[in-house]
């Protein structure tokens, strides 16, 4: 059994080739939709990589990471972070709190890969 | 330089200073029948005479033009100040105005043009910094996008590659996927396209129900003579529901409004008729004129409000040359704009986040106490603002409900005492060239971040 991925995501065209992509590449899938719900779905799932998009329904995906990183069993959980805004700014803020790594939209399909190997390692 | 009434003045300024013709034609180098004929307006000068004249009269040769040439000389002189680069003689104004009156009123026309096309690009500017749609629009696409893309590159490496097959219906859900989302990205792309099309959306065109109201109320010049009526007769009990009735009237003859903008025009227009009665217009027009149209003078005389004087002010129609126009802006406590009447020369955001330093914002930290300064654009034109916070706690007790509101003025030409005591502000942080100022919050694009 892969290592397991949850993908935390409102497009779900978006979800659908991102969990092709990982499922070909020998990864357990899970998928969530909702911000307002993220964190209980993270701490239910036990996750050994999170992606997270920042623009979520009902909660901002920066809200999630900093409860994430609040956490002890979340605190060293590696998170791949997805956003349409692509500004400095946006990268400081996840960096500031946390983030493992951060990808702005559209990215490749080989760089969401190589980034998801590296961070579960 | 047009003649009509210049040789009044000469002849006026000689004699003030008890000048016989003669000596003062010896002193400008002319004869004496030249001069006559000058005095009484029979000959057109310029140049050199018009000089040595003003010389002798110890004047400055602006000072013997008529208004209209004044007028022509202060906007030349605005339009030099401008540009100091460029060498322009203010000493050969007068000269240069004599000579060649149409050049001179060319050149004021080209600056009057690139003064409004600069303001046009600030207003751009800012709406493409803060448009709402416009950033909504690009985390639309750009997520639409990166569907297409991630989709698309799976679709093209199972077919490169034999020993991944791809079942069916995956394939076909993919496809369908691409249709999908290609269809959304054209949707997307079609609706920008239309949100900047300069022939439907210039600046002139609403594209939120505050600025179809905008819109609204310029095309009425923000008077409405309905509103200006007052309660019928022995109705004062029945006010209010006169005054929805008149609302309702006007609104229901605009068919322009959607129904959003109906419903904010609405409360807008019952608040005119508020102010409207609370200063009734011949009474509010005299005083106006009687304390030089300053809103805290008329404040105290009325005992009202600072902010309905000020929309009292800003709304009223104007029916001299000696009558300012004025400029209003009212926000919310998010500095979401409420209410926006735009005046030449002073930018006015639409969608909020405007310059920190305007005493509009400053006034929240000191609610009901009212804020007068003078304030300094970029290009060096001064304003009198005078701001004001309120909260109505009537309405809301639990949670007041705050409102700003300021009011704008321009005062001519800078006076020095007013000149230094001015603030200068900026528009908005984005399009401003102030580059210490401890009020910034973003980088401007002017500057490349600096």
């Amino acid at each position: 059994m892969g290592k397991h991925v949850l993908v935390i995501e409102d497009e779900p065209n978006i979800i659908e080739a991102i969990s092709y992509l990982l499922r070909q590449d020998g990864w357990r899938v899970s998928t969530h939709f909702d911000g307002a719900s993220a964190l209980q779905r993270v701490f239910e799932a036990a996750p050994d990589l999170l992606i997270l998009d920042v623009m979520l329904p009902g909660r901002s995906g920066f809200d999630i990471l900093r409860d994430l990183r609040e956490a002890p069993q979340t605190r060293e959980l590696p998170v791949l972070m997805l956003t349409a805004k692509g500004q400095a700014r946006d990268r400081e803020t996840a960096e500031a709190i946390g983030v493992s790594h951060y990808m702005t939209k559209p990215f490749s399909n080989q760089e969401i890969l190589a980034a998801a190997r590296e961070l579960a390692g | 330089m047009p003649a009509r009434r210049m040789g009044l003045r000469i002849r006026a300024r000689r004699e003030a200073l008890g000048m016989k013709q003669r000596d003062l034609a010896a002193a400008a180098g002319i004869s004496a029948s030249y001069l006559n004929l000058i005095e009484h307006d029979r000959r057109a000068i310029a140049g050199k005479v018009l000089i040595n004249i003003a010389a002798a009269l110890e004047v400055d040769a602006t000072a013997l033009a008529d208004a209209s040439d004044e007028a022509l000389f202060n906007r030349l002189r605005d339009a030099a100040a401008g540009r100091p680069d460029c060498g322009a003689d203010l000493a050969r104004l007068p000269d240069f105005v004599g000579r060649f009156p149409g050049w001179a009123r060319l050149l004021v026309e080209q600056a009057r043009l690139a003064s409004a096309l600069k303001q046009r690009i600030e207003d751009l500017s800012d709406r493409l910094a803060h448009d709402p749609f416009l950033a909504e629009s690009l985390h639309e696409i750009l997520s639409s996008v990166t569907a297409i893309h991630a989709t698309a590159g799976i679709l093209v490496s199972a077919g490169q590659d034999r020993t991944a097959a791809m079942e069916v219906l995956q394939r076909r859900r993919f496809q369908s996927n691409i249709h999908t989302e290609s269809a959304r990205l054209s949707d997307l792309v079609r609706a920008l396209a239309s949100h900047f099309n300069p022939e439907t959306s210039a600046e002139d065109s609403p594209a939120t129900p505050r600025d179809e109201v905008e819109a609204f109320l310029a095309a009425h010049r923000y008077h409405f003579d309905a509103l200006e009526q007052g309660p019928r007769p022995g109705a004062a009990k029945d006010a209010p529901r006169d005054v929805a009735k008149t609302v309702a009237g006007l609104l229901s003859a605009d068919t322009s409004l959607s129904g959003e903008a109906r419903g904010i025009a609405a409360d807008v227009l019952a608040q005119m008729a508020e102010d409207a009665r609370a200063l009734p217009l011949a009474l509010f027009r005299a005083q106006a004129e009687a304390l030089e149209f300053d809103p805290l003078a008329l404040a105290r005389r009325f005992a009202c409000s600072p902010a309905r004087i000020m929309r009292r002010l800003a709304f009223l129609p104007i029916t001299s040359t000696t009558q300012p126009a004025f400029g209003l802006t009212s926000c919310d406590a998010t500095g979401a704009v409420l209410l926006r009447k735009p005046l030449s020369g002073f930018a006015l955001p639409r969608y909020g986040a405007a310059c920190a330093l305007w005493p509009l914002y400053q006034a929240m930290g000191r609610p009901h106490l009212p804020l007068q300064r003078h304030l300094m654009t970029l290009d060096d034109r001064l304003f009198q603002s005078t701001a004001i916070c309120e909260y109505d706690a009537v309405a809301s007790p639990d949670a007041p409900v705050m409102r700003a509101t300021m009011l704008l003025r321009e005062i001519g030409a800078p006076a020095g005492a007013a000149e230094g005591r001015a603030l200068r502000v900026g528009q908005s942080c984005r399009i401003c060239t102030i580059g210490d100022c401890p009020a910034r919050r973003e980088p401007s694009i002017h500057t490349g971040g600096d």
